[in-house]
């Protein structure tokens, strides 16, 4: 198990004169997945064995390389649900000094300029009998205009949450090296 | 749907796993900073409508 922050024990545990105990975790992010693309450019990274409801919120860290010459808009979809008028977005986006909110349908959570790089985290959220969020900040365009998108949307459905799939609008856009941290509050 | 490469992961095993699959690409939604909120999306689709333009990109 592996921790980002939240209330630890044992003396934050930075203390190891003693070993830690299974109690020493309990309240804190716990690394559900980390998974490093390798072997080729994919369009999509699904990860399945989630159990959205009982874990209530993920912290995902998302990292990608654009593989094409082509822009890719990245979309989160939960259950394999790829019919983007079911998820209800709002989105504000920075660039220099114009800044722009634009409400859509669709499961968007940034954007990638051709051979560039999408630099995102995002909370996903879920009660029983309540519908999905999720919310985010991302970053893309590496020159010297950083763009800043961020926003939320939710799902229309209120099943439980066991696959959520990180997708571009590009073909094969998310490059080798690229990067899917999953965290869950344990 | 496009036949593509995937990644599938799962969470529970740690197993990972490439497959080829058709996929429904997301919308593709190119940040749009000349607007403030989508009235101005579809007032340039009215205005089209009514011939008053003939393309969008003629008030941008």
């Amino acid at each position: 198990m592996q921790m980002v922050s939240r209330t630890s024990k044992h003396s934050q545990l930075g203390d190891v004169s003693t070993p830690h105990v299974a109690g020493d975790m309990t309240e804190a992010y716990i690394k559900v997945s980390e998974t490093t693309v390798s072997g080729g450019a994919v369009t999509s990274v699904q990860f399945t064995g989630l159990d959205l409801e009982s874990d209530e919120t993920y912290l995902i860290y998302v990292l990608l390389k654009n593989a094409t010459a082509s822009a890719s808009t990245i979309s989160m979809t939960v259950n394999s649900d790829a019919t983007a008028t079911n998820y209800y977005a709002q989105t504000m986006i920075r660039s220099d000094t114009t800044a722009a909110g634009n409400r859509t349908n669709d499961a968007q959570i940034g954007y990638m300029n051709a051979s560039d790089f999408y630099h995102g985290h995002l909370f996903v959220h879920k009660l029983a009998g309540v519908n999905p969020w999720a919310n985010y900040v991302s970053c893309y365009n590496a020159t010297a205009t950083v763009n800043v998108w961020n926003g939320a949307w939710v799902h229309n459905s209120t099943t439980n949450v066991t696959t959520l799939t990180i997708i571009g609008s590009t073909a094969s856009s998310i490059a080798d090296g690229s990067k899917i941290i999953i965290y869950k509050l344990g | 749907m496009v036949l593509t490469n995937v990644l599938i992961v799962d969470t529970k095993t740690g197993k990972q796993e490439r497959k080829k699959k058709d996929v429904t690409l997301p919308p593709h939604n190119k940040p749009d900073l000349k607007t403030s909120s989508g009235d101005w999306k579809k007032l340039k689709t009215v205005l089209k409508a009514k011939g008053i333009i003939t393309k969008e990109s003629e008030v941008e």
